[in-house]
Order: structure tokens, then C-alpha cells, then sequence
């Protein structure tokens, strides 16, 4: 039987900050010509958004038929969001939700955003993009 | 009821913040806190802008017989048990009575119908009240700092803890986690600490709390951050890759774990 590694089963948090860490810590290591792009690498963002499955899948779908990668899709409807509330094209009015945690104000009626898609309001899944 | 005792050997490494902050966000959640204050210097009261006042001076009456328990209202569904420098005489009393190492048993006894979960505020130093603290608590929280020095200290808390359990015959606080404290992620020897932490205490490590000068300000104003600036990074956490890491309501959540069973 192997013995059981003191380091399986951290806090998410410390594995983040202990991963960041040894993250910076390679990239000192590099000789200088290579440190520039791996800066350039890691400051390039990955970010996790809770993403409902049912949106998940039609991301996934729509990245199948337009032949590009989901990231891409994302980031493409995305965009188009981001454009259409700042022309003042979208209002989140009548989807807020009060929130009764302290950080943050609000959260969204899921049921509402996601009418019409199949499985609508189920539970989030985390999507690493 | 669950006792929780917040404690460590080290001085400043926001034992006190710890025990208030998560008290309070507790209270906020719906459950009933009791806060109990063993330190001599009294911040509890003084960190809910509330009076210093002789609350384990009247414990130590109290568990000789003589006295009420002085329990003072300091926020919805959250009370204190003051201390000040009467703590100081009431070490030295307790100190020529039988059985001493029990007095926060009796206090806690009598009003374990009144609360869902008690954080004992430890004084950095192991005295009676410390022993007593640790026999009578069910869990034990250790704030740290990421230094060598603070480090060492949560090594001390755990050897005494371990010590006082031998010798009750396994009475006394389980390790619920130690939670680092002063999170700087720029600086290269609290990520060294951080490491040594993990290697010695594993998966009890709990989500860290950032450095911030937002909740150094709170006693100043006898707020809590929750009160003062609850989406400050002591509360939400640092961002790692855009994610939020750490922060009190990370390690709030931890502790409403073990009181849902």
C-alpha cells in the first residue's frame, strides 16, 4: 500500500497560490531570451465562468458546424454581448435576482436566460476556456 | 453547540480578526455566536466597538460559585464574553483553585443552549486559560502568519494540543484547520512558509487570507469588515488566473461545514 501524499486533497486556494507560485518560479529559471514569451504565455487569460451544461453543449454545437474551436465561439458571442450592452441593447433589469451572498449584489434568474435551450436552469458546470 | 478555540503561541497574527470575522459572518448567516475573549488586552469588545469589560473576572466568580456570567449583546445573534485587564487577577485566582483547567467547560456548559457555535479568542501565550481554552473547545483554529517565527508557533499550538490530549485521555479540540494569515503573494518567503505549512499540515491548510489594509482599518472603527468593506480581498480572496482564491468567506465556509455536520 502507498502511503498517503500530504499534499493530495489541498484547499483549491492553496493549490492555486502554491501553483501560481512555482509558475513565476520556472519562469525565472528560463534563460532571459525565453522569459519574455513565457510571460507573454501566462499572462494570457484563462478564466473560469460557472457555464450551465445546456449553454455548454450549444457552444459546443455551434463551434462543430462553424468548424472553430469553442473558446472561439465564446469568444465571438461574447464580444457581440459586450457590444449590444454597451449600445444599451441589452438590460439585465427584469433578470436580477437579490443575491443573499455579501459579494454580490445580485445573481440572474437563470430559468429566464436560459428559455428555450433544453435542460434549462440546471445547475452550473465549471468550464476551464 | 460547537466550540471552536482560535489560537497560537505567536503574537499579531490576527487571531482575534479571525475569531471576530468569522463570528460575525456566522451571526449574519442566521446561527447563534458567542464570542469569548481569554486575552487580557481585551480587543474583542474593542474590535466590535464595544467597551473592555471584567467578563473573565466574573467567569472565575462564577465557577467558584459567587458569581453571573457576563455575556454583552455586540451584534444580532452575536455576544460577547468580554475580557480586559482584570484577566491579569483573575489568572493569578485561578491559579489556587482545584480543577482550574475546567472554568471555560463551566462557562461553555451554561450556555450551551443558547448558541449554535463559540469562538474562544486565545491570548498568545500558553496560561491556564489557554489549557482550558483547548480542553473545553471542540476544534481548534490556528491564524498564522507567513513567517518563520509564526510558523514555529502553529508547531507549539499543535504539540501543546497534542500534549493536553494525552493527558485528558483524548479530551480536548480536534485540529479543524490553520488558516495563513497576511497572504502576500509578491514576496518570495510567504510563499516558502505557505509550502513548509502544507508539507507539515497538509489538506488542513485552509483557503488563505490576503493582506489588506481594509481590515487593519476595521477596529479603528468598531466594524467588522463585513460592516465596513465586505467585498475587500480579505473577504473575496486574491485572483488567480481570474479566479477569486482565499479570503474569510472561503474559510466561513469551511467552519459552516463542520457546524451542518
Amino acid at each position: 500500500m502507498g502511503r498517503r501524499n500530504p499534499l493530495d486533497d489541498l484547499d483549491p486556494a492553496i493549490t492555486a497560490v502554491l501553483g501560481e507560485a512555482a509558475r513565476k518560479q520556472r519562469i525565472r529559471q528560463l534563460p532571459k531570451s525565453e522569459q519574455v514569451k513565457a510571460r507573454r504565455d501566462a499572462a494570457r487569460q484563462r478564466t473560469i465562468y460557472e457555464i450551465p451544461a445546456a449553454l455548454k453543449r450549444e457552444v459546443e454545437k455551434i463551434a462543430m458546424q462553424e468548424g472553430l474551436s469553442p473558446s472561439s465561439v465564446v469568444i465571438l458571442l461574447l464580444a457581440d454581448g459586450v457590444r449590444r450592452y454597451q449600445a444599451d441593447h441589452v438590460s439585465f433589469h427584469n433578470l436580477k435576482i437579490a443575491s443573499r451572498s455579501p459579494r454580490y449584489a445580485y445573481v440572474i434568474d437563470m430559468r429566464a436566460v436560459l428559455a428555450g435551450f433544453a435542460d434549462e436552469g440546471e445547475s452550473g458546470a465549471k468550464v476551464r476556456r | 453547540m460547537v466550540a471552536i478555540a482560535v489560537a497560537n503561541q505567536k503574537g499579531g497574527v490576527g487571531k482575534t480578526t479571525t475569531a471576530v470575522t468569522l463570528g460575525h459572518r456566522l451571526a449574519l448567516d442566521g446561527y447563534k455566536v458567542l464570542l469569548v475573549d481569554t486575552d487580557v488586552q481585551g480587543h474583542v469588545a474593542a474590535a466590535l466597538g464595544l467597551e473592555k469589560q471584567p467578563g473573565i473576572y466574573q467567569a472565575v466568580q462564577f465557577f467558584s460559585g459567587t458569581g453571573r456570567l457576563l455575556i454583552v449583546p455586540a451584534r444580532e445573534r452575536l455576544d460577547i464574553l468580554p475580557s480586559d485587564k482584570s484577566t491579569e487577577i483573575a489568572k493569578r485566582v485561578l491559579a489556587g483553585m482545584d480543577f482550574r483547567e475546567q472554568i471555560l467547560n463551566a462557562v461553555l456548559s451554561e450556555v450551551k443552549t443558547k448558541y449554535d457555535v463559540v469562538f474562544i479568542d486565545c491570548a498568545p501565550s500558553v496560561d491556564v486559560l489557554h489549557v482550558a481554552a483547548l480542553l473545553a473547545a471542540d476544534y481548534l483554529l490556528v491564524p498564522t502568519r507567513l513567517d518563520y517565527l509564526a510558523v514555529d508557533g502553529v508547531a507549539e499550538v499543535a504539540s501543546s494540543l497534542s500534549a493536553i490530549r494525552q493527558r485528558s485521555g483524548g479530551k480536548g479540540a480536534a485540529l479543524l484547520g490553520i488558516v495563513p494569515t497576511f497572504l502576500d503573494r509578491q514576496t518570495n518567503e510567504t510563499v516558502v512558509q505557505l509550502r513548509i505549512l502544507v508539507q507539515k499540515f497538509g489538506k488542513t491548510v485552509l483557503p488563505p487570507i490576503p493582506t489588506d489594509t481594509r481590515l487593519r482599518e476595521c477596529p479603528a472603527l468598531g466594524k467588522t469588515i463585513w460592516e465596513y468593506a465586505p467585498t475587500s480581498r480579505s473577504v473575496v480572496g486574491v485572483y488567480v488566473n481570474g479566479n477569486p482564491v482565499g479570503g474569510y468567506l472561503q474559510v466561513a465556509e469551511v467552519v459552516k461545514k463542520i457546524l451542518e455536520g
